[in-house]
């Protein structure tokens, strides 16, 4: 007696393991690739902030402060090759707060610009005062000012 | 005589062997991107710069000023001062996440000495990480 056998035939069945294979290897594929292409622009973001970061120079040349006020007047040069902005400054280890202009501004290779911030501290005549500048790009630079 | 041999079809198998297949591939996937996330494969790493950072050896506090330089925000994990964790109440981070083009201030409480010179790395949950050296006064 012939048992009865049903099933699908062999066309079939090759293109349903075709159909999943392929699925299968589409999903693996736009997953790699978003992965790497992620990888790849994260590397040559990296890359990229870290080249114009060693083009940044930046130096501070004075700090004017009138002796009644609580205002600081910072005058850096940029005497690297790319134009910066400084984003923040620090004095003794204390976060400016209050900018009063020149914060954020674009400035251009070899300008002298000045920034003018509100004094986050004290400042007593003949104490020593370290002030930090620093760009967005996180390049600093450190200036010893004695009023 | 023929002997009674039942088996599955060959639709059957094969389908069998693929799902063997994509287990072991799942099995493989999981193992390598656990392997490379520990090298920061799978994340996107941020990128973090120390603006400045200062220790109080009487207050026993370290502050540091991390300003986000990449292009995504940094939520911090972990900090570590000479190797060692410091705990989560120890470890503070203003704001948190870190958004772009911004400041985050950290403090770690930890013992120190004044004069001596502490080895201090923060780690992100995308394992962004910064080390840096400071000195205690």
């Amino acid at each position: 007696m012939c048992k009865s056998k049903k099933g699908v035939s062999e066309v079939v069945a090759s293109l349903v393991v075709l159909l999943i294979v392929s699925i299968l290897g589409t999903s693996i594929y736009s997953v790699s690739v978003t992965t790497m292409q992620k990888q790849r622009d994260a590397i040559k973001w990296t890359s990229n902030i870290e080249s114009e970061k060693h083009m940044e120079k930046i130096r501070t040349l004075y700090v004017n402060w009138n002796s009644t006020g609580d205002e600081l007047e910072i005058y850096f040069l940029n005497y690297g090759n790319i134009v910066i902005n400084i984003a923040d400054i620090y004095l003794n280890g204390f976060r400016v707060l209050n900018y009063i202009e020149g914060r954020n501004v674009p400035v251009q290779t070899s300008d002298i610009d000045t920034i003018k911030i509100e004094l986050p501290i004290t400042i007593t005549t003949g104490e020593l005062y370290e002030v930090i500048i620093v760009t967005g790009r996180g390049v600093s630079h450190v200036y010893n000012w004695q009023p | 005589m023929f002997k009674s041999r039942r088996a599955v079809s060959t639709f059957i198998a094969v389908l069998l062997l693929m799902a063997l297949a994509v287990a072991a591939g799942v099995v493989i996937y999981s193992y390598t991107m656990g392997y490379l996330g520990g090298m920061g494969g799978t994340s996107t790493m941020g990128t973090i710069s120390l603006d400045t950072a200062a220790a109080n050896a009487t207050s026993n506090t370290v502050i540091a000023y991390i300003r986000n330089i990449g292009k995504s925000s940094i939520d911090f994990d972990k900090a570590y001062v000479d190797g060692v964790q410091i705990q989560d109440v120890n470890f503070t981070a203003n704001p948190d996440p870190l958004q772009i083009e911004q400041v985050s201030t950290i403090t770690i409480g930890v013992n120190m000495n004044s004069g001596t010179t502490y080895e201090i790395k923060v780690i992100g949950t995308d394992n962004t990480q910064l080390t840096f050296t400071v000195k205690a006064k």
